[in-house]
């Protein structure tokens, strides 16, 4: 989600009235003004893209992912479920970099302790407090949330080291602090490029991909797709089942229903069994060539709670419209190996992840008993 | 500070022109139905540079010379923070997440000047900038009660 940019409005107002209110004399109307210009030249493109989502005859869709579904989403956790969700994303995004994030953290401690203007606190703070916000909606923290929060840290790292300097200055030792403060970040940088030398240098796509991602489709996205490509025509719809809309993109194909990804089916909302029948009639009315089902766990996030009737559905609708035709094996590190058509004879499954390709048996329409599913 | 706007100016203008230098001498340019995305991708990037140089030009003050030192260790070590935080493989630095291109531009749309908070105090820098982003005279800016913030001012 996205919408979470809105707190970098507020961000925007309150430095506007902050700026307003040290102004000398105050001129409210000039203040209300200029929060009126910074609402307009925010909501100005949203305006323009809901103009051009009507002229599709699709603003009723977007209202609905964009705030239904959202409102939704962002409520599937409480707050007591935070830490567990919190602190493995923590552990990962320092993982690399834990000394930038524990000096920035001291910056904001020394912003307070140490002698820095109004207009530097405040807007430092504010920063800080918006970015905060941003990552927060939902309770998810998802690693690249976290890179909202970057400039504020990246700002508090320089905080940190500009604090010492100002003791330095104060303690009548502005050239030694100085170059403590130099010594003490190089030495930083250096370890960063020294722990991360092969990552920033010399690794691989794929393993780099292996490293961070495990077992999860990413490389064998691009085999899968490969086929497909060459096994299709450009109008040929396919459909993935799973969270994965690389193949599409890799594929150069359209997917035969809207979700190109399937964790809001997962979620535990009172949208995710429409959004199931929804994904079912689509796939069932475009019937398309080629259906790929993703048997990841990360590709589908299942819940304790989860409602698993889809996966029903794809057992009977696989076994009675398409026919098996590719298997792709996912190892722990990623790397993948397919058997397609004639070698799946021989094939033995081993353990690991696995994407399965299937062709459609006949053009004609096909559809599995609905028993519960549609209304 | 103008030393500052005018390194963040030559920074941003030299990115878009190295961009565009390497998406026109890509070896493989582009095909079939990808030669319309591209020209929307490029429509992008004009607007984009159109709205900055409307920005930059308009409402904010133009830059100066590019030399004037004035770059302290403060500044310059929150740049190489934000730099390499940026590219950590952890925060999908390496996969180039959209929130990377969205969020730089965004808050120096919104924000005063970012880096002016960092700017060394010990010879009163900012307190020379502070007046011009009120628009007052330094004169008249050393009345004002905010200017008590200023070092050169305090005690």
């Amino acid at each position: 989600m996205k919408q979470h940019g809105v707190f970098f409005l507020l961000l925007g107002i309150a430095i506007v009235l902050w700026d307003e209110t040290r102004r000398e004399p105050r001129d409210l109307r000039l203040a209300a003004k200029r929060v009126a210009l910074l609402m307009a030249g925010a909501l100005t493109p949203v305006a323009l893209l809901i103009a051009v989502l009507a002229g599709q005859g699709v603003v009723e869709r977007f209202w609905f992912w964009t705030f239904q579904g959202a409102a939704q989403y962002v409520s599937e956790l409480s707050l007591s479920d935070a830490p567990t969700t919190l602190l493995p994303s923590v552990r990962i995004i320092t993982r690399a970099m834990l000394p930038f994030w524990i000096l920035g953290g001291v910056g904001v401690l020394l912003l307070l302790l140490v002698r820095w203007g109004a207009d530097a606190r405040f807007f430092l703070s504010a920063l800080f407090a918006a970015s905060l916000l941003a990552i927060s909606p939902g309770l998810y923290f998802r690693e690249h949330y976290f890179i909202l929060l970057l400039p504020s840290v990246a700002l508090f790292v320089g905080v940190a080291l500009a604090s010492l300097v100002r003791i330095g200055n104060a303690a009548g030792f502005p050239r030694s602090a100085r170059l403590l403060s130099v010594a003490f970040f190089g030495a930083m940088v250096l370890q960063y490029v020294a722990n991360e030398r092969e990552y920033l240098f010399s690794m691989s796509a794929d393993t780099l991909g292996g490293t961070l991602y495990g077992s999860s489709p990413f490389r064998a996205a691009i085999d899968i797709a490969g086929y497909l490509r060459e096994h299709t025509n450009p109008d040929d719809r396919i459909a993935v089942l799973g969270s994965e809309p690389e193949i599409y993109f890799y594929a150069d194909r359209t997917s035969a229903s809207g979700y190109i990804y399937t964790y809001p089916l997962m979620e535990r909302q009172k949208y995710s069994s429409r959004m199931k029948d929804e994904m079912i009639r689509e796939i069932e009315a475009a019937h398309p060539k080629y259906l790929v089902f993703v048997q990841v766990p990360t590709s589908w996030l299942v819940h304790p709670q989860s409602d698993l009737k889809i996966f029903s559905w794809i057992e009977r609708y696989t076994s009675q419209c398409y026919e098996l035709i590719g298997i792709t094996e996912i190892d722990s590190i990623g790397q993948s190996h397919s058997y397609w058509e004639g070698e799946l004879k021989g094939y033995k499954p081993s353990p690991g992840n696995r994407v399965y390709t299937f062709l459609r048996k006949g053009d004609l329409a096909c559809s599995v008993e609905a028993s519960g599913f549609i209304p | 500070m103008k030393t500052l706007t005018s390194i963040e100016l030559y920074v941003v203008a030299g990115g878009w022109v190295l961009f565009f230098l390497v998406f026109l001498t890509r070896p493989r340019g582009a095909r079939g139905s990808w030669m319309a995305s591209d020209r929307r991708s490029l429509a992008g990037m004009v607007l984009q540079i159109a709205a900055l140089a409307i920005v930059r030009g308009g409402l904010r003050t133009p830059g100066t010379g590019f030399v004037g030192a004035g770059l302290g260790v403060e500044i310059t070590a929150a740049a190489v923070a934000f730099a390499l935080l940026s590219v950590d493989r952890w925060v999908m630095g390496i996969f180039a997440h959209a929130t990377h291109f969205v969020l730089l531009p965004a808050l120096r749309t919104m924000a005063p000047a970012p880096l002016d908070a960092l700017e060394p105090q010990t010879a009163g820098s900012s307190c020379r900038s502070a007046p011009r982003r009120r628009g007052v005279d330094e004169a008249t800016w050393c009345l004002l009660p905010a200017a008590r913030d200023c070092d050169r001012f305090v005690g």
